[in-house]
């Protein structure tokens, strides 16, 4: 490793060219990952990114809690909506119930308020195995969910759980204590299956707002 | 014959090198997914295990490829300049998210590693003791933030990690940052006495 007396001497333009690069790379690298220095987490890059560009959902086919199947976008025979959705798991003792809590306040405000009408929620569960028509029945009680404004469902496809989370780019992990950790959010998507926002999930009055314009300008 | 002898001891010197490169990289290769699932794991077991794997691969370098990098590497500073973005960019919670999400960002996490600690000990013999402080003194403050940041930030910042994990990637660090501190001290104050006497 050390120079011995034949080799070439270092240079310094070389050297400063070749720095210079190196900073130039990881700048623009930078720039990328962080979605142009706006966001240094995968979760806020995501809520930035949506807005900006927003992506188009494929069909997602649902078991519903109320034993029914049901294609909430992109499809003709559907009643079309624009959808409030989180993802969620029935066990959870945390986020998900404050998210089952606001969903029954939005509900109220769903059946209370004519200028909602043609807006739904839509609580999808992204533990199947646990999660089963029975289980979603009991989440679906428990937080007094009505069939026609808030559907409690579960993909019925693994397949199917897996695309919509690359697509909206939820991310679930083990939390060690036999539940899960994930990003807790509000997705509000478009009839034609467009992800157009995503509000933080203590913001259910954002999100309905933001939802009621978007039904108003199709 | 004292050419043949050096040369003996320098093909013995690449075999155990290449060796200590299988022996620090393989680990990542075999436990890749146990390594990654936690985020002290990732970031203070498999990096260091990169670049010690990529320290062990420039012992096997050719001389003439050696005296080529170094051509560009005057006093070690386009050496510690790579390393020094390497660890920056891999602290940033996103970043650690896609190198898990996506195959090419992690094969960039791996090269860069690599390459990080292929430079790392040319670099080091390179630099006087006042460039080596400036980069090490840089790397030392910057991981010791970085780590404090991740105990003080309640929320979970990747996707991928639970606070817990995040909590102890970040004691990591700090721990990290203070152990290197005090090598590179115990190193350069004798290195400097010396120099002085």
């Amino acid at each position: 490793m050390t120079g011995t007396p034949t080799a070439p001497a270092a240079s310094w333009p070389g050297t400063v060219i070749a720095s210079c690069a190196m900073i130039g790379i990881a700048a623009a690298a930078l720039w990328s990952v962080t979605f142009g220095l706006r966001g240094w987490t995968a979760e806020a890059i995501r809520r930035l990114r949506v807005p900006a560009d927003p992506p188009q959902l494929q069909a997602l086919r649902l078991d519903t809690s109320t034993g029914t199947a049901l294609v909430p976008w992109g499809r003709r025979e559907t009643q079309p909506r624009i959808w409030l959705m989180t993802f969620m798991y029935t066990r959870c003792p945390t986020v998900c119930s404050v998210l089952g809590i606001e969903f029954e306040r939005l509900q109220r405000q769903l059946t209370t308020d004519p200028r909602n009408a043609g807006i739904g929620l839509l609580s999808i569960s992204f533990d199947p195995a646990h999660d089963d028509v029975q289980a979603l029945q009991r989440y679906a009680t428990a937080h007094h969910a009505e069939p026609d404004r808030w559907i409690v469902a579960v993909p019925d496809s693994r397949a199917d759980l897996a695309r919509v989370e690359r697509q909206t780019g939820i991310v679930v992990i083990d939390d060690g204590f036999g539940g899960f950790a994930h990003n807790a959010a509000i997705h509000v998507v478009r009839a034609d299956g467009r992800l157009v926002r995503i509000f933080d999930f203590n913001q259910p009055e954002a999100a309905l707002a933001w939802a009621r314009t978007q039904r108003e300008s199709r | 014959m004292g050419t043949n002898t050096a040369r003996i001891t320098l093909t013995l010197g690449r075999r155990h090198a290449m060796l200590a490169a299988v022996i620090a990289g393989a680990p990542v290769l075999l436990f890749r997914r146990w390594l990654e699932v936690d985020m002290a794991r990732h970031m203070l077991i498999e990096f260091p295990l990169l670049l010690v794997a990529g320290l062990a691969m420039a012992k096997a370098l050719p001389e003439r490829a050696v005296a080529l990098i170094m051509h560009f590497n005057q006093l070690g500073l386009a050496g510690f300049t790579f390393v020094s973005l390497t660890a920056a960019y891999w602290m940033i919670p996103v970043a650690l998210d896609e190198a898990l999400s996506s195959g090419p960002v992690a094969a960039a996490k791996y090269a860069s590693f690599l390459a990080a600690g292929m430079l790392l000990p040319a670099s080091f013999q390179a630099a006087p003791l006042a460039m080596q402080a400036f980069f090490v003194g840089n790397w030392v403050w910057m991981t010791a933030t970085v780590g404090l940041l991740y105990q003080s930030t309640p929320q979970q910042l990747c996707v991928s990690y639970l606070v817990g994990a995040q909590l102890s990637a970040g004691e990591g660090l700090v721990a990290a940052a203070v152990a290197i501190a005090a090598l590179w001290c115990a190193y350069a104050v004798p290195a400097y006495l010396d120099m002085t006497r």
